[in-house]
């Protein structure tokens, strides 16, 4: 009883720690090929180089200040695009005439990159603050709003008949049925969104900034400080990841109704 | 107030011609002449059907009779292209009958998967009513699934909350759009049974779609049969509750039979 237990134990151990395997045997590798002298510091410092990078940052404050400011611009372009998209997305797909009138221009608008946006935008805003807020929350409109307008739209008609035949209010209507309804496409667009604000935050701080991670790396690179441009790079995929933990936290709780997140 | 209510009470029948019984929830439904359409196609025409406050109603027919549309009509979620219903409740005869008192039960449970069997239950409820649906779940055996959600649930299980919730408003008219058609026989058979107590203990009028002409006959104080768009015969069920499988039970149960296969 016991062994099996301990074994038990042991194989839930196991199978947590397998996703880790080949990410450090890599690292092993990596630090190997970088102590033997096959790999050189300018191309790849050592992994020990770039921990050592990270922890002076670190220490000197700089790197917190960094990952603030990034962060906020993150967090701060999020709010202003996918509350737009989330509030346009919702508008067309409640409104039939609302989705006449804007769905095929924001068709249109979409598929312009939002990075093909950027001399424009540095004509308009110059290169401070709103340039990067707004390419990110350009960026970040469409996955929300296309996904809300789906979501909405999909939202099964038999369950609104239903709510109207038992006396329910148009926004208790919405509040009730068509919200919720709408909400595990909301969020799906939501978790894209937070993957791509990373990936326009790079760009926009690489342009043009005086502070920010994209703004650490690149000044690390004039100065050819590989180790700190690797901790830039190893930040982005960090706070990434962080950012779809919490999608997926906020996932299990919105939609632990769903048959899919009940255990 | 007083003078009005006279009126009222001259204009409307004698309670003995709409009633049941005197001590009937329920309202009475005149259909008049009613026809309805789609396009050119003609689903009901020249419809009358009288049917009085507590009684319960089977209509059956083969599919694409117009019955489901019928159901439909009644329970306001669709307007008849020609024609009228008309309400009547039979012991509150001073109050009309609104939306608010008719209710109906789905082919499927379109229950709300985001919320709790007991929430579903409430759905459009004015909070004060809230402690009936609790003891509407216990009627229906449900107390102890209050907390769950509807997947988690059985087929049977979820059409006897969809019963519960369509109770908790207390109707004068239940439709029920063969809520039973999914269920298996075990299932079904428990389902009958708790719709035959419900309806005698609240009095309602029941108006039941179905093509199980034993459920017809199992429930019904009157069976109409519906041919296209017309009723094609009106069988009355004088057999006495709780009903017993008994040679008179066969014998109407195979007449109804053959007049639906003759159709």
């Amino acid at each position: 009883m016991t062994t099996q237990n301990v074994s038990r134990g042991t194989q839930r151990i196991f199978t947590n720690l397998l996703p880790w395997l080949f990410p450090i045997l890599l690292i092993v590798i990596w630090q190997v090929a970088s102590s033997s002298g096959l790999l050189q510091s300018r191309v790849l410092p050592a992994p020990t180089a770039v921990v050592s990078a990270f922890w002076h940052l670190l220490i000197s404050g700089e790197l917190w200040q960094h990952v603030k400011v990034s962060a906020g611009r993150a967090l701060l372009g999020l709010l202003i695009g996918g509350g737009l998209g989330l509030l346009l997305g919702l508008l067309n797909g409640s409104s039939r005439i609302a989705s006449t009138l804007l769905d095929t221009t924001l068709q249109m608008i979409r598929n312009i990159p939002a990075l093909a946006l950027i001399p424009l935008v540095i004509l308009w805003f110059g290169i401070d603050e709103t340039a990067k807020l707004f390419l990110v929350a350009v960026g970040v409109f469409f996955p929300i709003y296309i996904n809300a307008y789906h979501g909405i739209r999909s939202v099964d008609p038999q369950l609104i008949e239903m709510g109207k035949s038992y006396g329910l209010s148009r926004w208790q209507l919405y509040k009730e049925i068509i919200l919720p309804g709408a909400m595990p496409s909301i969020l799906v667009g939501f978790r894209f969104s937070l993957g791509l604000v990373w990936v326009l935050l790079i760009v926009a701080e690489t342009i043009s900034a005086q502070s920010g991670i994209g703004y650490m790396t690149m000044n690390a690179r004039e100065f050819l400080q590989t180790d700190i441009v690797l901790v830039g790079i190893l930040l982005y995929a960090l706070l990434g990841k962080l950012a779809d933990v919490f999608a997926q936290i906020l996932e299990r709780y919105l939609l632990r109704w769903h048959a899919g997140y009940q255990k | 107030m007083t003078n009005l209510n006279l009126k009222f009470l001259s204009e409307s029948r004698t309670q003995d011609s709409l009633s049941k019984d005197d001590n009937s929830n329920g309202a009475a439904i005149q259909i008049e002449q009613l026809y309805k359409y789609y396009g050119d196609v003609k689903v009901l025409e020249d419809l009358d059907l009288d049917i009085q406050a507590g009684e319960f109603v089977a209509i059956v027919g083969r599919s694409g009779c117009g019955k489901s549309t019928l159901l439909r009509l009644i329970a306001q979620l669709e307007k008849p292209s020609y024609g009228e219903i008309k309400y009547q409740s039979a012991r509150h005869f001073r109050e009309g009958i609104t939306n608010a008192d008719i209710r109906v039960m789905f082919q499927d449970p379109r229950l709300l998967p985001w919320k709790s069997v007991l929430k579903n239950t409430q759905l459009g409820l004015a909070k004060e009513k809230y402690k009936f649906t609790e003891q509407l779940l216990e009627k229906v055996g449900l107390k102890d699934k209050a907390e769950h959600w509807p997947t988690q649930l059985s087929g049977g299980q979820r059409q006897r909350v969809a019963l519960a919730r369509a109770l908790s408003h207390a109707p004068r008219i239940l439709l029920l759009d063969e809520p039973l058609g999914a269920l298996d026989a075990l299932t079904r058979l428990e389902m009958q049974n708790l719709i035959e107590q419900l309806w005698n203990e609240q009095g309602f009028t029941a108006i039941l779609v179905t093509h199980d002409v034993s459920e017809a006959v199992q429930l019904a104080d009157r069976i109409i049969l519906l041919d296209q768009g017309h009723i094609k015969q009106s069988f009355n069920v004088d057999l006495a509750r709780p009903r017993v499988k008994n040679i008179a039970f066969t014998r109407l149960e195979q007449q109804v039979l053959e007049a639906v296969l003759a159709t």
